[in-house]
């Protein structure tokens, strides 16, 4: 009887199974178990974490470490992922002349055009002129509106800092449009042309989120015009707005030179790849491409940055020269990243484009006998490096009931998306592609403006609800949920990840809807697209429809609906696809660690 | 519902002007309605809530007993309250018609 336990070091799991082999070479599954991987994959401190997912596995059927007779490693694929964003637009606003934000409560309705002038300088103006009072928090609602209904005649709107609108607005004696919530009230220029405009409850403005409307009040020539599309542009969906015209005020879009990526495939061609022109001709010229030999950015310029980070991140951990890291697939994403405007007068945001880029590096060869021989040492048991990866995955994959030769895994990993292909012959075709878990949470909280990577990695991972009641949740997909003890107060109202856990509230004004948009295009964009590169390149003559059966295995496919969205996608090829069952009581987990163990027997035999 | 007019109820005993008006504010700038009624007789904050909080026919109520004020509503009866304080009166002010709005608390 011998006790074999395979191990797989993946990029953020550790995972082992444990086999029994009888005399005949019957091979048995007795436990298994996952950690958290401990160091960089192929990296000595593994080892903690492999130890201790042994200890777990072996404590299930009573046994310890000692009672094994050899430990079989996997040959890891030498990937390793990164992720990087940058954005290529910016707004600026110079010498503040836009408030365009979303107060609760703005006052009053309408447009109202005047000059900007504080509230305790009205009464010194003369009666011929129309103004915009300015309403610091030093004064009272009582006090503003008193002013104001004496001046009445010469007064056609109010931005005040306070969240004072509608209790000014109640005091006065003719409704005017207030903005209120301006949080830098100071900075705006006195004794200018000012528009103030505050649309009917449930309605958004319409005049000034118009470049025509905003020439119309302001007397705009057809060059002006074009200035003010900035403006307008976003102040789109706003309840309320002001715009002021000084004379070199001027709202901007700045296009931060991106720079240009340098592709270069094994047969020393070099393709040049602009940002500008967005990730979808960055991907087709990538996939045009052969096998990549490296990537470079531009020196100098944004994405030349980028990927220096990058390499120089790499070339630390694995503890190798940055000349030697080498970019072997590269996945890019548009995006639309939600930004604070510089020169902001009541903190508004302005949605800036930005590509996002994973990297993959390949290295020679991971150091696994060293972590062998460390492994070795502190247990006593014999440890083998043993097979490839993609091999592992195959062999562990074919224990899904219902699968047969030839074979194709999708390993939806965290650093990775890799792919083999396994056939009747026992060839094997693989491929590593950058892009997966961890590049889905970082476009998850960068897109939602979250800036909090572990609550993006819950959006990710759980589905949200909206807390309607102290009573009741509504679940995204319109299920209602009722609570026999009232919910925490500081939930109420809010959009909360539903957690195993716990609920976690998300504290932006961000709806159910855009969250579970913006995670299913982001989840899209990176595993379906992953999904159709990769089983293009390791297909019969390329063609995806010459793959009968795709199992999907790792930590991604345990996913609520990324194996679904892949699914619909395949089926468009007439693709048998769907969630691996590791012998078939494991999920989606485990297929390299079981595989590790079958062809410990095939080699006995 | 004894009442059709949708409003607050906030039962007050031995407290300030000031206080009052501050919360009054915070529900007013939110748009809601709502009802003082002055107590003589001496009851517990939490009471004096729990008792506004049923004659609302929104179900919500706060109690200001001095300078203390507690928020709650009818479901919460015998429970923990919504919202208790005392300071930031009008922003319990406002809170109390944000839960009536079904809009988060700021």
């Amino acid at each position: 009887m011998k006790l074999i336990a395979g191990v797989d070091i993946g990029n953020s799991t550790t995972e082992v199974c444990i086999g029994q082999m009888d005399l005949e070479g019957h091979i048995q599954f007795c436990s298994s178990a996952s950690v958290n991987t401990t160091g960089t994959k192929g990296t000595v401190s593994n080892v903690i974490g492999i130890e201790k997912a042994l200890a777990i596995a072996l404590n299930k059927i009573d046994k310890n470490i000692s009672h094994l007779t050899e430990i079989r490693l996997n040959e890891a694929a030498p990937v390793i992922g990164d992720t990087a964003m940058e954005t290529i637009t910016e707004t600026i606003i110079t010498e503040s002349t836009m408030i365009g934000h979303n107060p609760y409560t703005p006052g009053g309705e309408g447009i109202g055009i005047g000059i900007t002038i504080p509230l305790d300088k009205i009464c010194f103006t003369n009666c011929n002129e129309q103004y915009i009072v300015l309403i610091p928090e030093t004064v009272t609602y009582e006090e503003a509106a008193r002013v104001i209904n004496q001046n009445i005649d010469k007064i056609n709107g109010a931005i005040v800092q306070a969240d004072e609108g509608v209790l000014i607005n109640n005091r006065l004696k003719k409704k005017i449009p207030i903005v209120d919530e301006v949080q830098f009230i100071e900075k705006i220029p006195v004794g200018m042309k000012a528009v103030v405009e505050v649309a009917a409850q449930g309605k958004t403005i319409k005049q000034l989120s118009n470049p025509y409307g905003i020439a119309s009040i302001f007397g705009l020539d057809a060059e002006e015009t074009k200035y003010v599309m900035h403006v307008a542009k976003s102040l789109i969906g706003n309840r309320s707005a002001v715009v002021i015209r000084t004379p070199k005020g001027e709202v901007k879009e700045r296009v931060i030179p991106a720079g240009a990526l340098f592709i270069q495939d094994t047969n020393r061609t070099i393709v040049k790849c602009n940002i500008d022109e967005g990730a979808q001709s960055i991907m087709e010229k990538i996939n045009a491409l052969g096998i990549i030999e490296d990537i470079n950015g531009e020196p100098g310029t944004n994405v030349g940055g980028m990927l220096n980070k990058m390499k120089d991140g790499l070339a630390e951990l694995t503890d190798r020269k940055m000349e030697d890291i080498k970019i072997q697939d590269l996945l890019a994403v548009d995006t639309m990243v939600p930004l604070d405007v510089k020169g902001a007068l009541a903190g508004e945001v302005s949605m800036e484009k930005a590509v996002a880029i994973a990297a993959m590096v390949k290295a020679d060869k991971l150091p696994m006998e060293k972590v062998a021989q460390t492994l070795e040492e502190k247990t006593g048991i014999k440890v083998m490096v043993a097979g490839v990866e993609a091999v592992m995955a195959s062999l562990g994959a074919l224990t899904t009931p219902g699968t047969k030769l030839p074979i194709a895994v999708l390993d939806l990993g965290g650093g990775s998306t890799d792919a083999a292909l396994l056939d009747e012959n026992g060839t094997v075709r693989s491929v590593h592609l950058a892009g997966a878990g961890q590049f889905i949470t970082m476009l998850i909280d960068s897109e939602l403006g979250l800036n909090n990577l572990s609550l993006a990695e819950e959006v990710k991972k759980n589905p949200v609800a909206k807390v309607e009641s102290l009573f009741h949740i509504r679940m995204e997909t319109g299920e209602v949920i009722f609570y026999e003890k009232p919910l925490a107060p500081k939930l109420f109202g809010k959009v909360v990840v539903i957690t195993e856990k716990e609920m976690i509230p998300i504290d932006k004004k961000i709806s159910m809807e855009k969250i579970v948009h913006v995670r299913q295009k982001v989840k899209r964009k990176v595993f379906v697209q992953n999904a159709i590169r990769a089983l293009g390149k390791i297909a019969p003559l390329e063609n995806i429809r010459n793959i009968p059966n795709v199992v999907l295995v790792g930590g991604s496919a345990l996913d609520f609906e990324i194996p679904e969205l892949i699914m619909e996608e395949l089926s468009n090829f007439n693709v048998l696809a769907g969630r691996g069952n590791i012998r078939r009581t494991e999920g989606p987990r485990n297929a390299v660690a079981t595989g590790l163990i079958m062809s410990f027997a095939e080699g006995q035999i | 519902m004894n009442q059709s007019k949708p409003e607050i109820v906030i039962m007050a005993c031995q407290t300030s002007k000031e206080i009052l008006k501050e919360i009054l504010a915070g529900i007013e700038e939110e748009q809601l309605f709502y009802k003082v009624i002055w107590m003589e007789r001496q009851m517990d904050v939490q009471q004096l809530a729990t008792e506004a909080a049923k004659q609302s026919s929104l179900d919500v109520g706060i109690g200001v007993f001095q300078r203390n004020v507690v928020v709650t509503c009818r479901q919460l009866e015998g429970k923990q309250p919504l919202l208790k304080g005392d300071n930031g009166y009008r922003r319990l002010g406002i809170n109390a018609a944000r839960y009536i709005k079904k809009n988060p608390f700021v």
